[in-house]
Formats: C-alpha cells, sequence, structure tokens
C-alpha cells in the first residue's frame, strides 16, 4: 500500500469511528454552542472588535477539545497494529487531514452561532473564509502533534493545553488580524502578505511534525 | 587548556562590567528653561548640563542656536555659573516663517575638549510683535564643531546613565536565544545517538535559556519603567521572551510527567524542536503587528547601528553578549554534570 491510500483507509477509519461514536462530536458541538451561549448573555451587545476576539478564542479553546482526543482515544494495542502496518507519516497525515475537516466545521458551526446571536460584522467574505480554512488547517496540525506528544503522558488534557498554547500564538497573531481585516477593523493591504505568511506558518509546522513524528511514536 | 572558554567568559563579563560602567556618558544637556522662546524678542536660556565642566573650560566654550537651514545666531551674553550651569543671552530676530509655524533650533555648545552638544528649543510668534530687536539677524556663517575626545557613551535624552542596560540585558536576550537553539539542536542530536547524555545536556540548557529569560525579562521591565513609564508595553521582544518562557515552562511540566527516562528523553525532545521553530516565524510576524516598537530595529525606531550606539559601545556590547552566552554554557554544565552523577547514584 502507498503512502496515498494508506492515507484514504486512515481518514475512512477516523470518519467511521466519528460517526460511530457519536458521543465525541455531539459533546464537542455542544461546547461550542454552550459557549457562544454563555458569552452572549454576559456581553449583550458585542462590537466587531470583540467579536473577532471572541471567535477566535472560542474556536481555539473548542479546536484544542476537539483535536485533544485524536492521539488519546487510541490505545496500545491499536498502535501496536498500526505500527506493524503502516508508515508514521501517514497516521500523522491522516489525523491532520481529518482535524483539519473537524475544525472547519467546528468553525463554521461557531460562526453560525455567533453571528445568529450577535450578528455577524464580516464585511469580505472571501477573506475571512480563507483565514478560517487557514486557520482549521493550522490549529489542526499543531494541535494533532502536541496530542500526539501529550498522549505519551499521564496527564493528558493539563498538558494538551499548556504545551500548545505557546505553539499556536503565531498561527493565532495571523488569523486575529487577518479576520479583523475581512471585518474592516484594520486598514492595509497586506492582506496576500499574511496569507502567504500564514500558510508558510502552516507548512513548516508540517514540516517540523512529520520529521519529528516517527522519532516519537514508537514506543 | 580545557577551560579555556570558562576563564573567557569570566574575562569577557569582567570586561563588560569595568568598562560598562566606568567609561562616562559623554556631556549633554539636561534641560533648557525656557524651551518656548518668542520670536523678535531678547531672552536668556537657563540651560543645565550632565557630566559637562562648563567653569573649567570657559575659555574654549561657545554657544549658537542653530536654524534647520544652518544658519545661527550667535549669544549676547555667556555666563558660566557652575560646572553643570549656565545662562545664555539671546536677541531673537523676528519670525521669517508664517506665523502658524512653530520653528525648532538647535541650541549647540561647543567647546575644544567635551565636543559639542545640543539641545532642541522652539520658536513661536511673539505676543507682541513692536518689541522686535532690529539689530539681531541670521548669520550665514561656518563654525568649526568640535568632536568629543576620550572614551564616553553616548549621551541620550531620556536613557542617561540607563543606557548602559545595553551590556546586561539585551545580551542576556541574545544569550537565551543563542542558548535555546543549541538545546534544540540537542534535542535533534539525541534522537540519532539515543544517548541519555544528550538528553540531560538539553535540559541544562533549557534551564539555562529559560533562567536567562527571567533575567532579562526583569532587568528589561525595570529598565523600561523608568524609561518607556510602563514595566510592560507589550513590544514584540518582550511578547518572545514571554513565548519563550512559556515554551520552557511547558517543557519541564512535560519532562515532569514521566517516569521512564527514555520516553521523557524522547518525547520533550521532540517537543523543544517543534515549540523552538515557532518562534522563528513569529520573529517575522511580530514586528508586523508592532508599528510602534520602542525596541529598536522595529517599527519606526531606528536601528541599533544607526544612531543610539556608536562604536565605544559596541565594544562592550558585542564581547558581553559573548561572555554571557559563555556563563551560561558553564553553568548548564554544571548543572548537566550534576545531573550525571544524580543518575550514576540513583542507578547503582
Amino acid at each position: 500500500m502507498n503512502l496515498f491510500s494508506q492515507i484514504l483507509y486512515l481518514l475512512q477509519k477516523e470518519i467511521t469511528l466519528e460517526l460511530r461514536q457519536r458521543y465525541a462530536i455531539g459533546g464537542i458541538l455542544l461546547y461550542v454552542l454552550s459557549t457562544v451561549f454563555i458569552v452572549y448573555i454576559s456581553f449583550q451587545h458585542i462590537g466587531p472588535q470583540v467579536w473577532n476576539v471572541l471567535f477566535w478564542v472560542i474556536m481555539l479553546f473548542a479546536s484544542v477539545n476537539a483535536v485533544m482526543k485524536s492521539f488519546v482515544q487510541e490505545s496500545g494495542y491499536r498502535q501496536l497494529y498500526y505500527f506493524q502496518l503502516l508508515h508514521p507519516v501517514s497516521i500523522l497525515l491522516s489525523k491532520m487531514i481529518y482535524n483539519a475537516l473537524l475544525l472547519l466545521v467546528l468553525g463554521g458551526l461557531t460562526f453560525a452561532a455567533l453571528s445568529f446571536v450577535a450578528g455577524s460584522p464580516v464585511k469580505d467574505a472571501g477573506t475571512f473564509a480563507l483565514a478560517l480554512f487557514l486557520g482549521s488547517l493550522g490549529f489542526s496540525i499543531t494541535f494533532t502533534f502536541v496530542s500526539a506528544i501529550a498522549a505519551k503522558a499521564d496527564n493528558s488534557s493539563t498538558l494538551m493545553a499548556i504545551l500548545s498554547f505557546p505553539v499556536v500564538i503565531p498561527v493565532l497573531l495571523l488569523l486575529v488580524s487577518l479576520s479583523a481585516q475581512s471585518i474592516g477593523l484594520l486598514g492595509g493591504d497586506d492582506i496576500g502578505d499574511k496569507i502567504s505568511l500564514l500558510a508558510a506558518v502552516d507548512l513548516i509546522l508540517v514540516a517540523m511534525g512529520l520529521v519529528l513524528f516517527p522519532f516519537l511514536w514508537r514506543d | 587548556m580545557k577551560n579555556w572558554w570558562k576563564i573567557l567568559g569570566v574575562l569577557l563579563l569582567l570586561y563588560a562590567f569595568v568598562a560598562g560602567l566606568l567609561i562616562p556618558l559623554k556631556p549633554g544637556l539636561l534641560g533648557v528653561e525656557p524651551t518656548i522662546l518668542e520670536a523678535g524678542k531678547p531672552v536668556t536660556l537657563n540651560v543645565e548640563g550632565y557630566n559637562t565642566f562648563l567653569l573649567s573650560q570657559k575659555a574654549g566654550l561657545q554657544a549658537w542656536l542653530v536654524r534647520k537651514d544652518g544658519k545661527l545666531l550667535k549669544p549676547t551674553k555667556l555666563d558660566v555659573t557652575s560646572e553643570t550651569q549656565l545662562a545664555v543671552s539671546f536677541n531673537l530676530p523676528p519670525k521669517e516663517s508664517a506665523p502658524s509655524v512653530v520653528d525648532t533650533l538647535q541650541l549647540v555648545l561647543d567647546n575644544p575638549q567635551d565636543g559639542h552638544f545640543t539641545r532642541t528649543v522652539f520658536v513661536k510668534q511673539g505676543t507682541d510683535s513692536l518689541a522686535t530687536a532690529a539689530t539681531a539677524t541670521w548669520a550665514n556663517e561656518q563654525v568649526q564643531l568640535h568632536e568629543s575626545k576620550g572614551l564616553a557613551y553616548p549621551f541620550m535624552i531620556n536613557n542617561y546613565e540607563s543606557t548602559r542596560n545595553l551590556f546586561y540585558h539585551v545580551p542576556m536576550w541574545f544569550a537565551m536565544f543563542i542558548i535555546g537553539i543549541a538545546a534544540a539542536i540537542v534535542s535533534g542530536i539525541y534522537f540519532y545517538k539515543r544517548d541519555s547524555k544528550h538528553d540531560l545536556r538539553a535540559e541544562a540548557l533549557s534551564k539555562m535559556a529559560m533562567t536567562l529569560g527571567l533575567l532579562g525579562l526583569v532587568t528589561g521591565a525595570v529598565w523600561a519603567r523608568h524609561t518607556w513609564g510602563e514595566y510592560w508595553s507589550n513590544d514584540p521582544k518582550q511578547v518572545y521572551t514571554a513565548i519563550g518562557l512559556l515554551i520552557y515552562g511547558g517543557y519541564f511540566v512535560l519532562r515532569s510527567s514521566f517516569e521512564d527516562p527514555e520516553k521523557r528523553a524522547r518525547v520533550s525532545a521532540a517537543y523543544n524542536i517543534f515549540a523552538i521553530s515557532t518562534l522563528f516565524p513569529l520573529l517575522y510576524i511580530l514586528p508586523k503587528f508592532a508599528a510602534e516598537s520602542s525596541h529598536p530595529g522595529a517599527g519606526s525606531t531606528s536601528t541599533f547601528s544607526t544612531v543610539d550606539v556608536d562604536n565605544t559601545m559596541r565594544m562592550v556590547f558585542y564581547p558581553a553578549i559573548l561572555g554571557w552566552t559563555l556563563l551560561a554554557l558553564w553553568v548548564a554544565d554544571l548543572s548537566y554534570r550534576t545531573a550525571r552523577l544524580r543518575d550514576k547514584l540513583l542507578d547503582s
């Protein structure tokens, strides 16, 4: 089996598993909805600037929770089974792709929920969608790799947060400013600059992850 | 000589402390009263100097008011009261620019020994234009300005003596970066050698990087309180240091959550490399957002080499970076050796 078909099989497996145990995805969706609602009833009126920051903070915490399980849920025996069958790169890549898709859905839902209760200040929908796409990708890459690290320890849920937050700051900074531009809070014509910078950061992170993962995963 | 680098580090730091603290600042002007002058009137400026020897060098002392186009005005009276105090009188000519414009003038003092030093004053339209002193005009004259003789650091408004922090705070930040990269490289070597030595070494280096980061943050914050007015001003370089500290905090928590040394080594090495590699994109990203940074080299602030730092400072600054780095390596080496001994004791 080559790398590509391995990734496809693993992706299929992830999606089948997710649909079979609906509590995980249902839990995350409920998490997003209740956070949005709590934020809304505490703020009442949400201005564009606050909206922008709130959106990404909710996304950040929901993503950490959603991605955390990706390596933690795998039992040791199943890891051993993968180890004999598959290339480590295809395991990591399939998880990253799957999580990116999951976060994209999550981001869309957060956007819909926040817009439903507080209105949507987004003016340039294309830029915002692009920010959401690149953001899901960046979050997914970072958190999937950190989850692989945290899964090795016993207290993985605490570790997940303290290990991933410093690492995700570059992505988060770019996202907040990119979506601020799409809302019209920030002038300037460097949108293309920021998008390519964000893509470059995503690329660096995925490259580092792919290089380091083979050393990391086998016990 | 196996330990030459330790001796070198200590010597460089001693040099940085001695030269950094003993070399005086160049003379400069702390203040001029009044700073806003009225055109077309006689005025007496009370000048307060710093590190100046006005009384002892009264003979060669000269003063001018200099306009932007280089034309200058000679004083009518120059009255030195002490080494650091002086009263200088001018007959200001009437304004040539539009009445609403505020002109900027430089008050220049010059003497052969200490060189020239300046301070900015402003000229606005006088309230009473009848009191014009008809005799005064701007002269188109070339004067020979002297440069300061002897070893001295530049005099900078606002920084004053705290300029010397460049030799202690800034090198700590540089050293943190160098040691952090070294720790990541050692972590990488661990993957190929699979020897616990490299893991312990990476841990020792990371401890030092964190220590240097903390010291740099504290010294920087104290300095910033005095010059920028705030302990924390959200400056890119403060943010890097804070993120660096968070990364090392996570690294140590991660390490402490493993019992098995081999697993701990492997997992923490992977995290160390992954986390450090995110600091580099940040180097390009953060300054983009901080249009106004007070640190040199970012936003609208001029870089190190252009105005702030002259060769006298560089003479101490670069050795100080090397000195702090070598000292940190030495401490890291000691902490690595204690860790090795502890492991051996526990094994036996």
